[in-house]
């Protein structure tokens, strides 16, 4: 199965082409304002570079959030035009389900980010014992200072957010056993196109008709917790 | 050959197919007045939200409509120049993945040259040079159209469209939201000559408009009424705004189809629709011996199918855009620069 992943939901635009779980090609950008213009080519780099075509894609996973309003826009708004016109699957992929699919398996609780606006964030708990990541708490979102009090430790936490950002967290975290980490932009859409062929895999596509960005985490837990990948 | 147009200027998504520029085979519109009603006005973030949803439902209708596939179309155009940029932005990232997986030329274009364009859907032998006076709620533009793809602005508002000074006067009047059609029609119920409006600029000898001492003028004339306790009769109030902006408009409209010696006027956008409007230009071209052309009404809000046709006669000419097209609030039209005034905007989180 060949799955291309596309990440826009942070600072820099993560895209990844994955047959199975082997690496093809990836390309990653600090695109800023220039993502609108620049996401289609910065992808036709990627199948240039795995010398395939856009056609050959079974499945286009995409970040639907949280995250940046417009990357996440951009983001779902081409990958829904490119499995309409192409007839294959589309999955979206939760923002803080890709982030914990970065970390190596471990012990340590992982909980990640999100920044969520007005001095807030979200944040929930992950299990990373398995090679599957789970989602063990409820979203939540709170602010930077109340962190510690929703973690188990020892705990990682895990941020694709700017550096300002991460230096909060880390201030709030000081004297706990805990860790900040950032993933390698380049792992996100790799994680995003893993997560989403697995989620094709297990549930099916999305509805190109329908799908929609993951502004809020409002009304989300809801669901009853779901295997991240 | 098959054109697909999309647009996503505000607050409406639409797709359309059509055939060599003047067969709309389909033209879907998808109006987001329920989302934006009971704000009064547009709110740039709702609408962006609005149209990602609905994007591909919406082209998927376009297609199914016009009995078409993906496959059959040649190429695909977007407004890409002028309008909330959030919105802008979803038809263009649509447009540009259908392009790339398609492999079929994009067309870029503006949503300006789309309204002009609105009226050679129908009237493919249209004469050039002809004038285009497009007023919806977010432009108020007179242009001098040249040739294809050639455009001279020669007039513009200096504040407010007329299309919005509608919608304020409907908000103020507590009528709900869009303002150009109720407005419209409750106008026809009252008497023009009740209140004596001022009609700005009409006597300046120039071709630009200013809608916001009118827009004025009324919340003065129903602050006043308040507050000696007097009823107003709302038709009145809506007959003599209207009769204002229409007497301005069509005074503007004269006095460069005069000095430009155009055999035909074109009047495109939303304000368009207005009844009030097409009737006294009708008369004024049957006076002055012009011809007076305006579109069907689904031509006049924003629309694919305008946008297609534009992108039909550029394809034609050769002109194609490239995968990198960016999207603009806000860019120049011939010789001078718009400004698009989105209006005021809101908190949305």
């Amino acid at each position: 199965m060949v799955s291309l992943g596309i990440d826009c939901s942070g600072d820099w635009t993560s895209i990844a082409l994955l047959v199975d779980d082997t690496l093809l090609a990836e390309g990653c950008e600090k695109l800023d304002r220039d993502l609108l213009a620049e996401l289609i080519p910065l992808v036709q780099r990627v199948m240039g570079k795995a010398n395939i075509p856009i056609s050959a894609v079974d499945v286009f996973a995409v970040t639907t959030g949280p995250g940046s309003w417009t990357g996440i826009r951009v983001g779902v708004a081409t990958v829904k035009a490119l499995a309409h016109a192409l007839k294959r699957s589309l999955v979206g992929v939760n923002t803080l389900d890709m982030l914990a699919s970065t970390q190596p398996i471990s012990r340590e609780r992982v909980y990640p980010v999100v920044e969520a606006g007005q001095g807030t964030l979200y944040v929930a708990g992950y299990s990373v014992s398995d090679p599957v990541p789970l989602r063990l708490t409820q979203f939540e979102r709170i602010g930077p200072g109340e962190i510690s009090d929703h973690l188990e430790f020892p705990a990682r936490i895990v941020s694709h957010s700017g550096e300002g950002f991460v230096n909060l967290i880390s201030e709030a975290v000081s004297g706990f056993p805990a860790s900040v980490v950032c993933p390698e932009p380049r792992n996100l859409g790799v994680q995003v196109a893993r997560l989403g062929a697995r989620l094709v895999r297990e549930r099916g596509s999305d509805d190109p008709f329908t799908m929609a960005p993951q502004y809020q985490l409002n009304g989300l837990n809801d669901e009853p917790y779901v295997n991240a990948c | 050959m098959l054109i697909l147009g999309i647009e996503t200027a505000c607050d409406d998504t639409s797709a359309a197919i059509v055939e060599d520029g003047h067969h709309v085979r389909s033209n879907v519109i998808w109006t987001q007045r329920d989302v934006h009603e009971r704000w009064g006005g547009v709110m740039p973030e709702l609408a962006a939200r609005r149209h990602v949803e609905v994007m591909q439902a919406v082209i998927e209708e376009a297609l199914s409509t016009a009995g078409v596939a993906f496959s059959d179309i040649t190429a695909v155009g977007v407004n890409h120049k002028h309008g909330l940029l959030r919105s802008i932005v979803v038809g263009v990232s649509a447009a540009k993945a259908i392009s790339y997986a398609l492999d079929i030329p994009l067309v870029g274009i503006h949503h300006i040259e789309g309204h002009i364009y609105s009226n050679l859907v129908a009237h493919p032998d249209i004469d050039f040079p002809h004038l285009c006076l497009t007023v919806s709620g977010g432009h108020n533009l007179l242009l001098h159209v040249l040739r294809h793809g050639e455009y001279d602005l020669i007039g513009r508002t200096l504040d407010d469209a007329a299309g919005e000074a509608y919608d304020k006067v409907a908000k103020m009047l507590g009528l709900g939201f869009p303002g150009g059609a109720i407005i419209d029609r409750l106008a026809s119920e009252g008497d023009p000559t009740a209140y004596d409006f001022p009609r700005p600029m009409i006597n300046r000898d120039d071709y630009d408009f200013s809608f916001s001492g009118l827009k004025t003028a009324v919340s003065v004339t129903l602050a006043k009424a308040a507050k000696m306790g007097a009823s107003v009769n709302q038709a009145d109030i809506a007959a003599s705004f209207q009769a204002a902006v229409v007497d301005v408009l069509v005074a503007k409209t004269l006095r460069a189809a005069r000095d430009t010696g155009v055999s035909t006027v074109t009047v495109a956008g939303g304000v368009a629709a207005n009844s009030a409007l097409r009737q006294r230009l009708a008369e004024a071209g049957e006076k002055h011996g012009f011809r007076v052309l305006w579109p069907t009404l689904p031509l006049c809000t924003d629309n694919g199918a305008m946008v297609a046709t534009v992108a039909y006669y550029k394809y034609q000419a050769g002109i194609t855009s490239p995968l990198n097209i960016n999207a603009y609030s806000s860019a120049p039209i011939g010789s001078r620069e718009i400004v698009y005034k989105p209006g005021k905007r809101k908190r949305t989180n």
